[in-house]
């Protein structure tokens, strides 16, 4: 199991989407892909990511997820939807204790670029997403 | 950052005119917008409104139309302009106060996209005028006491909704009289009543919902199971109307800071394909959505607090499931509890269905609901509801 935040951890999620039907159906439409920044890391992640905040981009096309972008400093990136959130908050949506689109409506998970509205038009293929990240698992 | 956003001040045991005068002079107001529409400007109540304002100067902007398109904002915002004015008073409606939201966004943020408005970005509204005065027509909408605004625009041959939401749009002052709604035919009485039901109970067991949104919401629904029944006995009864008018408020109160559910959802495209008033539709479908949500064990626990409340407040009888409890009173009221009772022919349902299905897996009150459904499942719950 990869470990999150990371690379390959993003390469599974990706998979995940990609297999799952659920998200096929569900995400048709939504054309944009997200960029997840990742902040407030625990101590043993720290050393590992000078920046602080790591991240990745997940490429995602009507229904598909085409591909990840790994970037160790997440202020290096941008897409249209930018989402960021501390370790501890993604850990919590992650694990399904938190729904995500209400995670972005009490501004646990911060949208700081895209709109609210658009992703409140896709509450299946949110929950689906989280339901992917919970497939690859957390270590 | 977690709040929630309701109006400063409401008013509610006094007649609007005579809350009119007294607000003119403590807020010193000079001139005002009133947002309308014809039919509204037709009747008895609103020129007693425009009698109470008549020592300012106003003007009456009355060109809204249902599902008002988002270019309104301009419209209202020119007449804000001409006027100069201190407030905008909104009679009317959803649409009417959702018109005057827009051309107050508008006589203010002129370079703001009204598609743009987000729920974290300030527009630049608060502690400025004009202040929005909301003076709700119906008992149902809510949207006197909510921070959400919803306009319509066309694209590609179909009128596609604009749903924004931003706290600076919850209207300042909101007025409730129930002499208003008094002249509600019967089947809209019902159909505002049901609405600000599902409203509460969809708050109530909202995936977002709060310690304050449960408290209104509740209230709510004890507030329609109890006076809905009165009013309809006695349509003159202006405490039960007036008990009424205040639960549709605190409703909007209620689902604007928690969301709404799969009621909501199906509501929507079921109500505009088949041109069923939308309460009615909410209304006719709750039952069917609380019992497809009771497998989820967080929702179960809240729609039995609900049922255990009510038992305890309205003395009924204890039943198993809170749907039981809407049922009974949906007989009670002579509400139809299923579309055929409704003189829908099953062919026009069937050929929507599959539609309906597919737009309310994409609609945004959908994302609050505790449980999501597959589309199959969606098919099989509309399926039960003729």
């Amino acid at each position: 199991m990869p470990k999150f935040p990371s690379k390959e951890w993003a390469e599974k999620f990706c998979e995940e989407l990609n297999k799952s039907e659920t998200y096929r159906n569900s995400a048709r439409g939504w054309i944009w892909p997200i960029l997840f920044k990742v902040k407030d890391l625990p101590k043993e992640l720290k050393s590992q990511f000078s920046s602080g905040s790591p991240g990745f981009l997940v490429d995602l096309n009507n229904g598909t997820c085409r591909g990840v972008k790994w970037f160790d400093d997440s202020s290096k990136a941008d897409a249209p939807f930018v989402l960021t959130a501390t370790f501890d908050d993604w850990l919590n949506v992650i694990q399904g204790k938190i729904n995500p689109v209400s995670a972005i409506v009490r501004r646990k998970l911060a949208l700081e670029k895209g709109s609210v509205s658009s992703i409140m038009r896709y509450p299946v293929a949110a929950l689906e997403m989280v339901r992917a990240a919970q497939r690859v698992g957390l270590k | 950052m977690t709040e929630i956003s309701i109006p400063r001040r409401i008013f509610y045991d006094e007649p609007v005119e005579s809350v009119l005068q007294q607000l003119i002079n403590i807020l010193n107001i000079k001139k005002m917008v009133i947002v309308t529409d014809k039919v509204i400007r037709g009747m008895d109540f609103f020129r007693k409104i425009t009698d109470a304002v008549s020592s300012t100067s106003y003007q009456v902007f009355d060109d809204v139309e249902p599902e008002p398109p988002i270019d309104i904002g301009d419209k209202v915002a020119k007449v804000i302009k001409q006027v100069g004015a201190d407030v905008v008073i909104a009679v009317g409606g959803g649409s009417v106060i959702d018109s005057a939201k827009a051309g107050v966004v508008k006589s203010l943020r002129p370079d703001l996209d009204v598609e743009d408005i987000a729920p974290f970005n300030p527009i630049g509204m608060e502690f400025r005028r004009p202040i929005i005065i909301a003076i709700p027509t119906t008992s149902g909408t809510g949207s006197d006491a909510s921070y959400a605004m919803v306009l319509t625009k066309d694209e590609n041959k179909r009128k596609i909704k604009i749903d924004v939401a931003n706290s600076e749009l919850v209207p300042y002052i909101v007025i409730l009289d129930p002499k208003i709604p008094a002249g509600m035919p019967k089947t809209l009485t019902i159909g505002t009543a049901l609405d600000a039901m599902t409203h509460a109970i969809e708050s109530f067991v909202s995936t977002n919902s709060n310690p304050f949104t449960d408290a209104l919401s509740l209230k709510v629904v004890e507030g329609v199971l109890r006076y809905l029944p009165i009013v309809l006995k006695d349509p003159s009864n202006l405490e039960a109307r007036a008990n009424l008018h205040i639960a549709a408020t605190m409703a909007g109160m209620a689902f604007s800071n928690s969301g709404l559910g799969l009621a909501h959802a199906l509501g929507h495209p079921l109500g505009a394909m088949l041109g069923l008033h939308h309460g009615t539709a909410v209304g006719l479908l709750l039952p069917y959505v609380i019992d497809f949500n009771y497998n989820d064990s967080r929702a179960k626990e809240k729609y039995d607090y609900i049922k255990d409340f009510l038992e305890l407040t309205l003395k009924l009888e204890k039943k198993e499931k809170l749907s039981e409890h809407i049922r009974l009173f949906y007989s009670k009221i002579d509400f139809p509890q299923r579309l055929r009772g409704m003189e829908i022919e099953k062919n026009k349902f069937d050929k929507v269905k599959k539609f309906v299905a597919e737009e309310a897996l994409h609609d945004p009150t959908l994302a609050f609901n505790p449980r999501i459904p597959t589309p199959e499942e969606l098919e099989s719950l509309l399926e039960s509801i003729y």
